[in-house]
This record gives structure tokens, sequence and C-alpha cells, in this order.
């Protein structure tokens, strides 16, 4: 009995190769396919030449037999049915494994890049197909029907794989996610999914497998009709197992739905999710802000309000009243400049050039009048670099001025400063070495060797002081702080040389001062105070200190699996956010005390 | 030309063979067999009759383990091992791509003969090299039934194909039978409808009627228990008629179960029946009850 199912698949594959192999040739020869090697040709159409092989093989468990009109023949031999179902399976199965091996070997013998899909996509479709037929094998007499339902019942079956996922998300509370099946074929699904979606695709097919099996064991000479009842019987529970498992599986594997928080000086916590509404948790209660699915890292915070940048738009949350306001949508033909946005009293600046990278403007918009007013400074030395960024503004007799460098002078060394004036003017301040500050009234500049205040004086800037800078530190302020232009005072700028120590420069003796314990870069959020931490890999602990007037403190620790890839930690101006997979730990600055917030 | 087969005399050994108990077996929502209860015994030649639709093949199937019951149990005694089974269906069903050699091969092999016995391929001169679609259906009929000899089966089930071969091969099939149970001590159940070329066969006669057995009779008592009776009058109500055939000039009652006494309480002339012209009446009334309902 093996032996004749051998001697049939093996009929079978000698005539695929023969048309998988003298196809190409065909094709090159007769130059229908020019331009393309014969592998190319042949190794392009083999996936999809091995996608009917699986079906046909799975289809064709009893055509052979039903051509000849030997089924009752076959039942009628003294094998029980578990026997008759390893006969038959076992050759197509060993046919179907030995093709997807020589696949492999092609694939990664310089295949890959001809693939027309992922590997994870052509192995679980490869299998699936040849399953999915091989359950459908019996039952129909209808080879051609059979074909075309194994096809439909491929592509149902590739949907609700997706569909487990569309549950998972939906029991994840991530609405947003679009299913969208063309990354699995095209292979850039994230590494963690593609494990997932292979252990859906495996637990959605297992049912089919067992209901098959199971039926099988009572096949039998009756009409196809009653062995697709029996088998529809075992099927539906064992398929709502699967998919529940499957949907389960795709739940619990999903890392991409986890949140990112923003804890506000306020402490009023923020959620985030690319795939979800954005949730504020306030104390016992939470807040949904409908149809705001995703917000990046705010750029400022004052008072209840939180800015931010929401695709087009500059959009302002109010965590008092847990609502959501748009207050700028960028025009069709522009586009953001590096997306820096400032604000000083209220007014929010940024920059904008047009799509064609020419009118660059900045952007003046009043908060609550949602006015905007434009100022062109499309000219040398900024436009010779890219990515022009705002750093500050003052007045002088009652005209304002506003500070722009370029982000692209970083790498030469050279920080192009204009300074714009409200009456159109502008004034080339030449270059920094390092990047310019405006704090405390005072524009801040580097050389090589030197670090250079200066403030405006009848209209123009004047270097006021010269303070040496021997050993080159770059001074840097907190990545927070430097949004928000409002005049505060700040009594200290950090700086540091690679390789180097730290350096702390006196903002009011324009003193330089060496460190040498600061272990990360601080911090900055000021005026209250300056953080850093300090990862201690080898005791798995966290510390935090807090940095003022160069007195370094340590607040706390906490102790951290740093080996783990779920786990992580980051700051807000309101304090430290611990995460590891979907729990979340907050603590609020300035000592770091835990918060809590229900259904967080 | 008449065949006469004639039933050489072999005793039935009265050791059950096969026991059936509950039998039911139902298509969608149609029961095919309900509720069946029979026993075999060993050398036994059985005939089952029945309109079409029955479940006679179906019962034949089940035996075959072609077709496995819904509910109910098949007990076959020690000595039929499934390869001590053969079953010849109506549909002659083979592989018919294989060569008769090839089939031959296959079959001793699935079935772990030692020899083959090529007596039928020799008297009908069959090619081996030939495939066995190429053979008519008379000739594909002997053939399988000569792979089924070399079984030397135990129980022989043989579903409603006589009557569609010719009286040659039928004659060969027949004695090829009768040989195998001579030598065998075969049980051999055989659905029919003409019983004229076998009517020395049968031992037992059923008759099957919407999945159940109306009709389970020893030959050598059947004919005691159904009579025939023509009148130009209506029959009584007191005695049982199984069937009424109507024409013209008379009507014909077939009359079971018979009874001696009802010959001395009637004044008919109850007239003896051939096997044909008995599973006609019971088919003839089947129909006719089926007609009524």
């Amino acid at each position: 009995m093996l032996k004749k199912e051998i001697s049939e698949v093996l009929k079978q594959i000698l005539f695929f190769i023969l048309v998988i192999t003298v196809l190409p040739g065909f094709l090159r020869i007769t130059s229908i396919v020019a331009d393309q090697t014969y592998f190319d040709i042949f190794f392009g159409g083999l996936q999809v030449w091995l996608l009917f092989w699986a079906m046909f093989m799975g289809i064709s468990l009893f055509s052979s037999d039903r051509g000849q009109k030997g089924m009752e023949y076959l039942l009628s031999l003294p094998y029980s049915r578990l026997q008759i179902f390893v006969f038959k399976i076992l050759p197509r199965l060993v046919s179907v494994v030995i093709f997807f091996l020589v696949f492999l070997i092609l694939y990664w013998s310089g295949g890959e890049d001809k693939a027309a899909f992922s590997l994870l996509a052509f192995s679980i479709v490869y299998f699936s197909f040849f399953l999915i037929a091989l359950s459908l094998s019996a039952s129909s007499e209808n080879f051609i029907f059979l074909s075309v339902f194994s096809l439909f019942s491929l592509i149902m079956y590739l949907w609700l794989i997706f569909l487990a996922y569309r549950v998972a998300w939906l029991f994840k509370d991530i609405p947003y996610y679009e299913l969208d099946i063309r990354p699995f074929f095209a292979g850039t699904l994230d590494r963690n999914i593609s494990g997932h979606i292979l252990a859906a695709a495996f637990f959605l097919l297992l049912p089919l497998v067992i209901s098959f099996y199971l039926t099988f064991t009572k096949l039998d000479g009756r009409p196809p009709k009653v062995f697709n009842k029996r088998h529809i019987k075992y099927l539906i529970p064992l398929f709502i197992l699967g998919f529940i498992t499957s949907s389960f599986s795709a739940y619990k594997g999903m890392n991409v739905g986890y949140g990112s928080y923003y804890l506000t000086q306020n402490h009023k916590l923020i959620e985030s999710n690319p795939y979800s509404d954005v949730k504020i948790y306030d104390g016992g209660k939470v807040y949904r802000l409908k149809g705001i699915n995703y917000f990046s890292w705010p750029f400022m915070e004052e008072n209840e309000y939180v800015y931010d940048v929401w695709y087009e738009k500059i959009i302002r949350f109010n965590t008092s009243t847990h609502t959501v306001e748009v207050l700028y949508t960028i025009p069709p033909k522009k586009r953001w400049i590096g997306r820096d946005i400032w604000k000083y009293g209220q007014t929010i600046a940024f920059i904008e050039k047009n799509r064609d990278f020419t009118n660059i403007q900045l952007v003046l918009l009043d908060e609550h009048s949602k006015h905007v007013k434009r100022i062109p400074f499309d000219r040398k030395p900024l436009s010779d670099y890219p990515n022009p960024f705002h750093f500050g503004t003052g007045k002088q007799d009652d005209k304002r001025f506003w500070l722009v460098s370029s982000w692209g002078g970083w790498r030469a060394g050279k920080y192009p400063i204009l300074i714009l004036w409200e009456d159109g003017r502008i004034e080339d301040f030449g270059y920094s070495h390092g990047r310019p500050f405006y704090i405390n009234q005072k524009l801040i500049t580097t050389s090589e060797k030197e670090v250079f205040i200066s403030r405006e004086k009848e209209g123009r800037f004047e270097v006021i002081e010269k303070i040496p800078n021997s050993k080159g530190y770059r001074f840097r302020i907190g990545f927070y702080t430097f949004k928000n232009l409002n005049p505060f005072p700040l009594k200290e700028l950090y700086g540091y040389k690679k390789g180097s120590k730290y350096a702390r420069l006196d903002l009011e003796t324009f003193e330089i001062e060496e460190l040498s314990e600061l272990k990360r870069w601080p911090m900055g959020f000021y005026p209250e105070s300056g953080y850093y931490y300090e990862r201690d890999q080898a005791a798995s602990v966290l510390n935090i200190y807090r940095l003022k007037e160069n007195k370094s403190e340590l607040i706390k620790s906490f102790k951290m699996d740093f080996s783990k890839s779920e786990s992580d930690y980051y700051f807000t101006p309101g304090g430290l956010i611990i995460t590891q997979r979907s729990k979340v730990r907050v603590f609020a600055f300035p000592d770091l005390k835990e918060l809590k917030f229900k259904r967080l | 030309m008449t065949l006469k087969i004639y039933w050489k005399g072999i005793q039935t050994m009265n050791k059950q063979i096969v026991k059936i108990e509950n039998l039911n077996v139902k298509i969608g929502r149609k029961k095919i067999l309900d509720n069946v209860h029979i026993q075999f015994q060993k050398g036994e030649s059985v005939v089952i009759a029945g309109r079409n639709g029955a479940g006679k093949s179906t019962f034949l199937r089940c035996l075959a383990k072609v077709i496995l019951p819904d509910q109910g149990s098949i007990v076959y005694s020690a000595e039929v091992t499934p390869e001590k089974i053969g079953f010849i269906s109506d549909r002659i069903s083979l592989f018919e791509n294989f060569t008769l050699k090839q089939g031959i091969d296959f079959h001793t092999s699935v079935f772990h003969l030692e020899d083959f016995d090529y007596t039928l391929i020799n008297q009908l001169k069959l090619d081996l090299n030939q495939k066995i679609k190429g053979l008519s259906v008379g000739e594909r009929t002997l053939y399988h039934l000569s792979l089924l000899l070399s079984q030397k089966p135990e129980i022989l089930l043989i579903d409603e194909i006589i009557h569609t071969i010719d009286p040659y091969l039928r004659e060969q099939f027949l004695e090829a039978i009768i040989d195998l149970m001579d030598r065998c001590q075969t049980t051999v159940i055989m659905i029919n409808h003409t019983f004229s070329e076998i009517e020395k066969i049968p031992e037992r006669v059923l008759v099957m009627e919407e999945g159940q057995f109306v009709l389970d009779e020893k030959m050598e008592t059947l004919g005691e228990k159904i009579k025939r009776i023509e009148l130009k009058e209506d029959l009584s109500e007191e005695i049982p008629c199984i069937f009424k055939r109507e024409s013209s000039f008379h009507k014909e009652y077939f009359i079971y179960p018979f009874k001696e006494e009802l010959k001395k309480a009637f004044p008919y002339e109850f007239k003896d029946l051939s096997l044909n012209e008995i599973i006609k009446a019971f088919v003839g009334g089947q129909y006719a009850k089926k007609r009524n309902q």
C-alpha cells in the first residue's frame, strides 16, 4: 500500500520537476523572458509553483483512487483507517518537506533577492496550503472544486490569522491598529510579531488537522456530505478553541501595544499608544481623549497645559479639563523644519519651509487668538546649512528679536547665528563652535577655547564677557528646558568634552568649574533642579541623583534587570517612569515618591 | 441459454461467523439501516433482496467495513480476520490504472497471500499486462473474484453484480463461488434481484425494507410459508396477504405467512411459488405499501 502511494507521488514529483525546470528554459530560449538568467526565471516562479505543489499534494490524497473508481476497494483493504491515513499522507508530507528543504537551500544560495514573499510568509502559506488542501481532500470528488475551495480556505485562513490579531488588539485596547497583510508577505514585520504570527498560524491550523484526522478515522464509502458534516462537527469547537488560543497568543506576545508615558509636573500621567486613544490618569480616574490616538514627546509643559505635535497639528492638552485643542495645522504646501517648536509668553514659535525647501520662515503663533505671523529669513549663511532652529527671543526698546541657528553646523563646529529683528532687519552674528544659547537675556556662544557672553546693545549684539575654556567643554542645556523660551533665571550650564571630565559654567560668576563625579549627562528640569542617573550594570541598580549648584545628591536607587529588553525607564519633567512589559511604575520629582494610578 | 446451477449440498456448520446488533447507518437525516439485528453462520449462503434504496448495499458495505456504522456492532468470529473478508462492489471497485499483474501483486501483498490462483484468469485468457480499465464489466468482475478467491475468504460479500455479466461469465462466476464454498466453507452473502440462475444456491433468503429485514427465512421452509391464490373476487380479510396483483381477468394474492389451517378454512387453491416470484411478491408488496403511505 505504502509502495503504491510512494509510486504515485514519485510520478507526480517527476512531472512537477519536469515542468518547473523545463518551463524557465523554454521562456529563456524563446526570449519570452529575455533579460533574466535561467536561475532568475526558475526561482522567480518556484515559490508560486511550490504553492501549487503543496495544494496538489493535499487535494490529490484520494483523487487517484477516486479517478480509478477504487475508493471502495481501498476501504475494504485489511487496514485500519489510521493505517490508510499514514500510508496516504506520509509520502505526500515527505515530498512537501523535501521540496521545502530544496527551496531553503536555493533561497540561501542566492534566491533570497528573487523571492516573491518573505521566508516566513512562504513557509506559513506553503505548509498551510498543504494541510488545508489535505483536510479538504475528502470533502468532494470534484478536483476543480477542491482546488478553488482550498485556495479560498487559505485566504480565509490568512485573514483569520490577522483577525486573531485584530481581536487581540481590541482586547489590548489599541483599536487604531490597521491590519495590513503586506508586511507579512514583504517580511518587514517585527521579529516578535513574526514569532507570534507563526504561533497564531499554528493554533489555527491545528484544529483543521485534528478534525481531519478524527473524521478520517471514520471515513467510509458514504457520500462526501457525510464526511463534511462530521468534519464540521469536530472542526467548529476545535476551531473556536484554536482561534481563542491564537488570539491569546497574539495578545500575550504583542509588545507593540505597550504605551509610552509622560508624567506632568502636576503629577498627571498621560499614556500614549500609537494604536489607542490618549489617556490621562488623574488620581483615581482615567480620561480618554477620543480621536487622539498618539502623541510624540510633548515639546512644552506650562501650568496645566501640555503642548505637542500630532501629525500636522500643534495640539494642547488641558490636564485639568482633560480636553485637547488643535492650535495650528500646517498648510498643505508647507513642512516643519525639524519639528522644533518653542514657546515664549503666549507665542509658539517654529520654523516652516515650502515643500521644495525654499522660503524658510519663522512662524509665530498666538496660542489664544491663533493669529499667525511669518518672518522669512532664507539667507546666507543659514541657508548653507540644513535644519534651522530657533533658540531664543527677547526685546530691545520694544522691538522683539528672535535668534536662529542651524543644526547643520554641528558637524563642522560652526553654528551660524542670525538675529531677526521685528523691524525686518536681519543681523548676522557669525558662528559659534558649540551650540548657542540665549539664557538670562544673554547669548552664549563658544569658540574652541573660549565661551562668549553677548547681549544686545543699541540694536546690536556685542560680546560682553570672554571666558577661557582651554579644555573645550561643550555646554548644553537639559533637553526639556530649552523648548521653553520664557525667561527664568538659570544659574548654571553643564558641559563636557568627549573623553574628558564634565564642567559647570556658573552663569552669575562666569567661571568654569571642573567636575568629575558625573557619570551621565544631566537632564535639566530647571529651574528647580537638574537630575542625572547612573546605571550600575553589575549591581543591576539605577541610581538617580539631583544636581544643583555643583552638588549632587543620591535621591533613590531602583533595582532593575537591564538585561531584559522589555524593561525601560525614562524621565519626564514630572518624574521617572519604569516599565517592564505592561507593568508601569511612576515616581515623582523631587523626591521620587511612587505615585499610584488606578487602572494603570 | 438457461443456466442450471445446482447447490451441491454444502452443509452449514451451524457456527456463528458474524453477529450484527443494533446496526444503524444514516446519510444526512435519512436512516439507511435502522436497528438491524442479525447473525450469519459459517458456510451459510444468503441472498438479500429488496427494492432499490432499501439499504441492502449499505448493509453489505458495513460488513465489508467500507461503511462504518453510526451505531451498533458487527462482531466477527475469531477466524474472520480482515484478510478473510472478500467484497465485490456493484461498482466493481479496483485500482483501474493497474495492469492485471500489478493488481494481483498489490492484492497479494496487501492480503499477505502466499500464492495466487490464476485459474479464472486463465479460463478467460486475460492478458496480465493489460490495464484493468481495459477489461469488460464481466471480465473485471471475474478478475475481482479471482483476487478474492485467492484470499480464501471466510465470508464473501457480493453486491448486485451478477445480472450485469453475460450468461457465460455468469456461469463461471457462480461455479467459482460454489467451488469456493465447497472448499473453504465460505459464508456467501449476496444481493440479487433475479433468482432464476441462482435459485438453488441460497440457503437463506432475506428481504430488506426501510433499513430493516422484513423476511428472514430458510430456503427449505420459505416455499411452505408463502402461497399464491388466483381469484375473481376479493380475498377474505382473515387471510394474511402481503401483495395483491390485479388484471382484467383475475386477482392474484400472495399469502404470507401461510398456515395449513387456511386450506381447511377457505376453499381456495393455494399455489407454490418460485424464489423469483416470492421475492417479487415481497418487493412488490413493499412498493404497494410505500404507495399507500
